[in-house]
């Protein structure tokens, strides 16, 4: 048993002066540019411009995801010398959506012929795709296009006047390619929960379930972000199968659609999660081992641990009732101390360690967002997944200041060696 | 009510998870967990049982929390735990609070825990008091006889009507809680209100002063029958919480004569009607009737949920 150790709490009114100090000094730094690509009018550039304007920065110069895809702008009319880029995420915006489909369409796929011909649809089709809430969109084709798009912006970027960029575009492409990011930190040793190969059919999952000795697995979308797409599935040793989902199955005149919804189905019906499985593959799927998470307060969790500059900086904890642990499902949040006094000090530590070794398989990148499992004991810990975009954390604070503030911080060298997670636990600004 | 979080206190104690280099602490004070994780297999288990028993501390230990005992959800049972257990009764003299199975969900659905003959624990420990089981498959508890069990709990999502008759055939004279979790068909809980009987005439267990029949699909059966059994009058507290109750059931609750003896009547987590809680609550009785539920509806159909089925 660990030695329990006392909280850490942070004097509010040192960190209070430290940030007067932080916001003189921004001051007098000369001042490089941020240029966001993102989604004009969204909340994540709100929250951004709003870490700018608390720094005393300019605001950044925002290109749409929207204009870049159609190629309506090119990036090298916009990154002027010395200007930090920031990609942020093209999600929740149905015409970009669109436009990557398109993108997409015709992108050479290295897996096609393979295996599976994932769900695909014509680069006419795609553009004229209507929206339809929650419907999960050809998710492999998707990838394809925003691959191919961020490819087109590395190009345009490799034109462009000297600049940084915060995180490598590369990285994001391999963060929002579940198998592969699971490959590269499993390769990097870090402790993730064991996978299975590809399964392009519910057939083949049985049967590499079976080859594994594995009876509880997490099938994901392997291009979806959060729970897009994420089935808990688990047969008894009597034989019993379930499968808990926030997918819904409906049918329609071209067949079976799947749509993220909100609510918790639980399928049991071999025939119905048969077809929800095969459906899913479509879209390619990552396949791992459900590893038992701990429950705290009546709740199972797992954390959201942002990792900035090499260090664990603002972190949740997402509590869920069921297996489906994800901050878009409505699910309560908390801050991390009593998860670390129930693991003690060094089985903390040594899972925040585990965070920054993930980040650390991305070395081009600034941050991302690390989902980290503590074990039902209480003791092991797995990383389940990294998050290119994973910063969308409003009111989650480290050392005061949200995921947004860290990392212009950490681009323009103010680096005051505030407090990590390491050292203090998430806090939430209250009221917002 | 899905379980999702490990007993954090067990008999007034702390619990805290025992490790094979630990040095025992206060028994007054804490209590401890055996517990391997999902990657170590059942023989880990008992080296961790082995390493506490072999300690001298281990005599003065009352209360035990037994938790996941290898890959529980693919389907690792009891028994060698039982086993082991049952070999250490020179060891642990002492031991009269056991909780067999802190199993959350995450680690095995309840229905799913492999349970197996827990009956050597019974004969091997004369100073059992308290035994609480999670998980109804494949348990067994023999023929019990015990001097000394004052409660026994056993949860699970559905509980053989074997295990109901083994209970109510043996001879507890000092129980005074039973509290039993009777589940769904599909999960084993195939006990219908007739198995019962034995239990609602009374006689077995002279000291009885709380019955529990939760987490029940036959709630209203269970009521309606229990409203005029022989062992209604002499308990203090009738239990029939997490289950299906509706007004069928609180109807017969309302009109037994012997009910307004109970100093608590506990169906939260039912389907009763505010005209039917009222009722109960006229009895001048304690009622506990939170956390209402509605009937589901699907394709017509109407359906009642018992709080914990798989």
């Amino acid at each position: 048993m660990a030695r329990r150790a006392k909280p850490v709490h942070l004097d509010c009114r040192v960190r209070r002066k430290r940030e007067t100090i932080m916001q003189t000094q921004s001051a007098i730094t000369p001042d490089a540019r941020f240029v966001v690509i993102g989604v004009p009018g969204g909340k994540r550039i709100e929250l951004f411009q709003a870490a700018l304007l608390r720094l005393g920065r300019e605001p950044a110069r925002v290109v749409s995801w929207a204009e870049l895809s159609a190629g309506r702008v090119t990036l090298e009319q916009v990154v002027r010398p010395d200007d930090i880029v920031r990609i942020d995420s093209p999600g929740r915006d149905f015409e970009v959506d669109r436009l990557l489909l398109a993108a997409g369409a015709d992108a050479a796929d290295e897996e096609d012929g393979e295996r599976l011909r994932y769900d695909h649809l014509d680069r006419d089709s795609a553009a004229r795709v209507a929206f339809d809430k929650g419907m999960i969109l050809p998710s492999r084709q998707w990838f394809l296009g925003f691959r191919r798009v961020l490819g087109e912006l590395k190009m345009q970027l490799w034109r462009c006047p000297r600049h940084r960029m915060m995180n490598d575009i590369d990285d994001i492409i391999t963060m929002f390619d579940k198998r592969a990011c699971h490959a590269r930190l499993d390769a990097a040793g870090v402790t993730v929960p064991r996978a299975l190969g590809p399964v392009c059919s519910f057939e083949q999952l049985l049967a590499g379930m079976r080859e594994t000795g594995l009876r509880r697995v997490f099938v994901k979308i392997a291009h979806g972000s959060s729970a897009s797409g994420v089935v808990a599935y688990q047969i008894s040793p009597a034989g019993h199968q379930q499968a808990i989902t926030t997918v819904e199955m409906a049918d329609s005149g071209g067949g079976l659609q799947l749509y993220n919804s909100r609510q918790i189905f639980t399928y049991r019906d071999s025939r119905q999660i048969a077809r929800l499985i095969d459906a899913l593959a479509r879209h390619r799927v990552h396949v791992e081992q459900w590893l038992p998470k701990a429950g705290i307060n009546g709740l199972v969790f797992d954390l959201r641990v942002m990792v900035i500059a090499a260090q664990a900086r603002q972190t949740v904890v997402r509590l869920s009732k069921g297996p489906l642990t994800n901050l878009h499902l409505l699910n309560q949040r908390s801050g991390a101390e009593a998860v670390r006094l129930r693991m003690g000090e060094t089985r903390w530590a040594a899972a925040i360690a585990e965070c920054r070794r993930a980040m650390a398989c991305f070395p081009g990148s600034l941050h991302g967002g690390v989902d980290l499992l503590i074990a039902a004991n209480f003791r092991q810990h797995a990383i389940l997944e990294i998050n290119a975009f994973g910063d969308l954390l409003p009111g989650v604070l480290c050392a005061g200041e949200d995921a947004y503030e860290t990392q212009i911080r950490q681009m323009i060298g103010m680096d005051a060696g505030l407090p990590t997670a390491a050292d203090s636990a998430e806090e939430r600004r209250v009221g917002s | 009510m899905t379980v999702r979080e490990n007993l954090t206190t067990f008999m007034g104690r702390e619990v805290i998870d025992w490790e094979e280099d630990a040095k025992p602490r206060d028994p007054k004070k804490f209590v401890y967990r055996f517990r391997v994780s999902y990657d170590d297999g059942e023989e880990k288990m008992t080296e961790l049982l082995a390493s506490f028993i072999q300690n001298p501390a281990a005599a003065k230990v009352e209360a035990m929390v037994i938790g996941a005992w290898g890959e529980v959800a693919s389907g690792d049972s009891s028994q060698p735990i039982v086993e082991a257990l049952a070999a250490a009764r020179d060891r642990l003299t002492n031991l009269k609070y056991l909780f067999f199975g802190d199993i959350i969900a995450e680690e095995s659905e309840i229905s799913w825990i492999n349970q197996t003959d827990l009956s050597p624990l019974l004969e091997a420990y004369p100073k059992l008091e308290h035994l609480t089981i999670r998980g109804g498959m494949g348990l067994s508890l023999g023929t019990p006889r015990h001097e000394k069990l004052r409660e026994l709990t056993i949860q699970s999502g559905g509980l053989p009507a074997s295990v109901i008759h083994e209970i109510a055939s043996g001879e507890l004279p000092a129980l005074n809680h039973l509290e039993l979790w009777l589940g769904e068909p599909n999960y084993g809980g195939d006990a219908t209100v007739d198995d019962l009987a034995q239990i609602f005439k009374g006689d077995r267990f002279p000291k009885l002063k709380y019955l529990g029949l939760r987490n029940s699909e036959i709630a209203d059966d269970i009521a309606a029958a229990i409203s005029l059994a022989p062992i209604l009058p002499r308990l203090e507290v009738l239990d029939l919480s997490l289950g299906t109750l509706g007004d069928e059931g609180a109807k017969a609750l309302a009109a037994s004569a012997a009910i307004k003896k109970l100093k608590l009547l506990d169906i939260h987590h039912h389907f009763v009607s505010p005209e039917g809680v009222k009722a109960l609550e006229g009895l001048g009785i304690e009622v506990d009737a939170e956390d209402k539920q509605e009937e589901h509806e699907w394709r017509g159909e109407r359906s009642r949920f018992i709080s914990i089925a798989e």
